[in-house]
């Protein structure tokens, strides 16, 4: 489902140029949960964005459900973030003045379904996070959990094929940790996948597969 | 939710932030609105003023070209000859295109008349339209009727006549009922009656030597009411009298070229305002903008949502400012002139003032809009 050939990602060019990726190649099939470990600058992040569609490799290529990413133009790739991916980002990103509820609808603002069907989509999303009770909060209303899974709500609201998470417990506690976990696991069990990265060998737990990154490279 | 739904909440919701960003919109706008609407009571004023100064168009019998000069303005030659025009050709006048310009006609009859054995000049002259052709006699017109006359100062001095003295001119009594003082013009040499009594007087019935006319100049071309009165009065020489014109002109021209120039800066420096506090606000939801674009929002889906966001705050602040503007120059003109300015409510100027504002603040929102659109979401969400 996922095809990485040989990626290349440099910041910056000559000298002063850093890569970020070198040369990494990696597969991961439709419905498995990988979790991307190593330590901060090993690339983790960068190869993320990369499988993201936000982040043009320097060199290589990105197949995601058969469609090679970096040969769409930026407005397709846009479209196609919104259309098969979610992301889930340690920060939340939750957009400050809008409700919980407004906030998952953001994804499906550009699609031609009714404001009903998109209200009722949005809230079904939230009531699966179990935030149903708090659609009409703003996010500086709620605690972080929520906050977190509100931004998995968002995540999830399109039923993407696949789901990134960059540290999506990151900033929570143990106990709201396991939750949002086993939120993740219960997306991968109803078939989406999932890459998702972490620093805790625990949440890597629960992963399928995992993948050790260093200096940019697969190591393991 | 659509995304210009999510402009509108943010707005809403982030009322400060939106005050922010619009108040040197405001200001501008307040400031243009009140320089306009202050410079336009103020040529509205001077107009005003200047109107009083007579009459700045003159219907002479078309025949020589004898100059003569009229109180030191040039008017359109005349003849000493006894060609007149006739006064039922004046009703004329009413049937000109830009006849609601036309303040005041004043027909007058001037001859040679004998008083007290010494010849004089005559003049009749329609005493209603005094106040507007000759404002500076200073004269009620309710006071003058048939049977008086005005004496210039140096007739009376010359007659030896004063206020209250009767004179006889052909064997009428007239009553000297005023006596000008000393005006500087050829004013002052001559002795004024009715218009019906000069006509009489002088063998004259029905007939005019000279037509003044008071044109309202604001929005009027004289030039063009020249033409007019041209056609409309065959056989006469209508001329505008260039010096009253050309100074209302320029007057004119000064202050609007004043008001264009800080209407200028003011225009400017609100563009440069609107455009630094929105990349501010762009910068600040760089975050926020960097989500959307992650989760599917292309560059143009930015674009149109950072200048929905622009046009909207432009119209309310067109609207604010308009307001603020136009209280301001009235809070103005009672503060320095009281009613000597005449404030009015233009609806041209609430036009212009919206328009300039909308497109400005629009303009200047489409850098920071380019720029929101343009924000690479990798580099907006740095974590990633």
């Amino acid at each position: 489902m996922i095809k990485i050939d040989n990626i290349v990602k440099r910041y910056g060019s000559g000298d002063f140029g850093v890569s970020a990726l070198n040369g990494v190649s990696l597969q991961i099939d439709k419905g498995e949960f990988i979790a991307i470990m190593g330590e901060s600058g090993s690339g983790k992040s960068t190869l993320l964005s990369v499988i993201g569609a936000m982040n043009s490799p320097t060199s290589g290529s990105v197949e995601v459900n058969g469609t090679d990413i970096y040969k769409l133009s930026k407005d397709e790739r846009s479209v196609f973030r919104g259309r098969e991916l979610g992301f889930v980002f340690q920060s939340f990103y939750l957009v400050p003045y809008l409700t919980l509820l407004e906030n998952v609808m953001v994804p499906l603002a550009l699609s031609k379904k009714t404001k009903k069907e998109k209200h009722d989509i949005a809230l079904s999303s939230l009531e699966r996070v179990g935030l149903g009770l708090k659609t009409h909060r703003l996010p500086g209303e709620v605690s972080g959990g929520e906050m977190e899974r509100a931004a998995i709500a968002r995540a999830v609201v399109n039923s993407p094929s696949l789901l990134l998470a960059d540290e999506p417990t990151g900033n929570l506690d143990s106990k709201t940790g396991k939750t949002i976990m086993s939120m993740f696991d219960e997306f991968n069990k109803s078939g989406m996948t999932i890459v998702m990265v972490t620093h805790s060998r625990e949440w890597a737990g629960y992963a399928g597969r995992v993948i050790s990154v260093a200096d940019g490279q697969i190591t393991d | 939710m659509k995304p210009w739904n999510i402009s509108l909440k943010n707005m809403t919701r982030r009322k400060g932030k939106s005050l922010f960003i619009i108040s040197g919109m405001i200001i501008g706008t307040a400031a243009l609105v009140s320089v306009i609407t202050y410079s336009d009571a103020m040529k509205m004023s001077i107009i005003h003023k200047m109107e009083k100064y007579g009459a700045n168009i003159i219907i002479t019998p078309d025949n020589d070209n004898l100059e003569l000069s009229y109180g030191g303005i040039s008017v359109a030659p005349v003849s000493y000859r006894a060609d007149e025009i006739k006064e039922s050709d004046l009703k004329k006048i009413d049937s000109i295109k830009n006849r609601m310009n036309i303040a005041a006609v004043g027909p007058s009859v001037t001859g040679i008349a004998e008083v007290k054995g010494r010849k004089v000049l005559l003049t009749g002259l329609d005493f209603i339209s005094i106040y507007i052709l000759r404002p500076w006699w200073g004269l009620d017109a309710a006071n003058f009727g048939s049977g008086s006359i005005i004496a210039g100062s140096l007739a009376a001095d010359t007659l030896d006549i004063k206020t209250g003295d009767i004179v006889l001119i052909k064997g009428k009594s007239l009553k000297v009922q005023a006596v000008l003082g000393q005006t500087g013009s050829q004013d002052d040499r001559m002795i004024f009656t009715d218009l019906k009594t000069a006509q009489s007087l002088l063998n004259k019935k029905g007939l005019v030597s000279m037509v003044e006319v008071a044109a309202l100049c604001t929005g009027c071309p004289v030039e063009e009411m020249v033409i007019q009165l041209d056609e409309a009065l065959p056989g006469t020489s209508v001329t505008a009298i260039k010096q009253v014109i050309s100074s209302r002109m320029e007057s004119m021209k000064h202050i609007g070229t004043l008001v264009l120039g800080i209407s200028i800066v003011l225009i400017v420096i609100c563009g440069l305002v609107v455009t630094s506090t929105m990349m501010n606000s762009v910068r600040e939801r760089s975050d926020e903008i960097g989500i959307f674009r992650a989760i599917g929002f292309r560059e143009r889906d930015i674009l149109q949502m950072i200048l929905f966001e622009a046009l909207v705050l432009s119209v309310i602040a067109g609207t604010a400012g308009y307001v603020i503007g136009y209280s301001a120059a009235w809070a103005g003109a009672l503060y320095s002139g009281g009613d000597s300015i005449m404030m009015h409510f233009n609806p041209a100027t609430m036009l212009i003032a919206m328009s300039v504002t909308v497109i400005t603040g629009f303009a200047a929102g489409i850098y920071p809009a380019v720029t929101a659109s343009r924000l690479d979401p990798v580099e907006a969400l740095r974590h990633i």
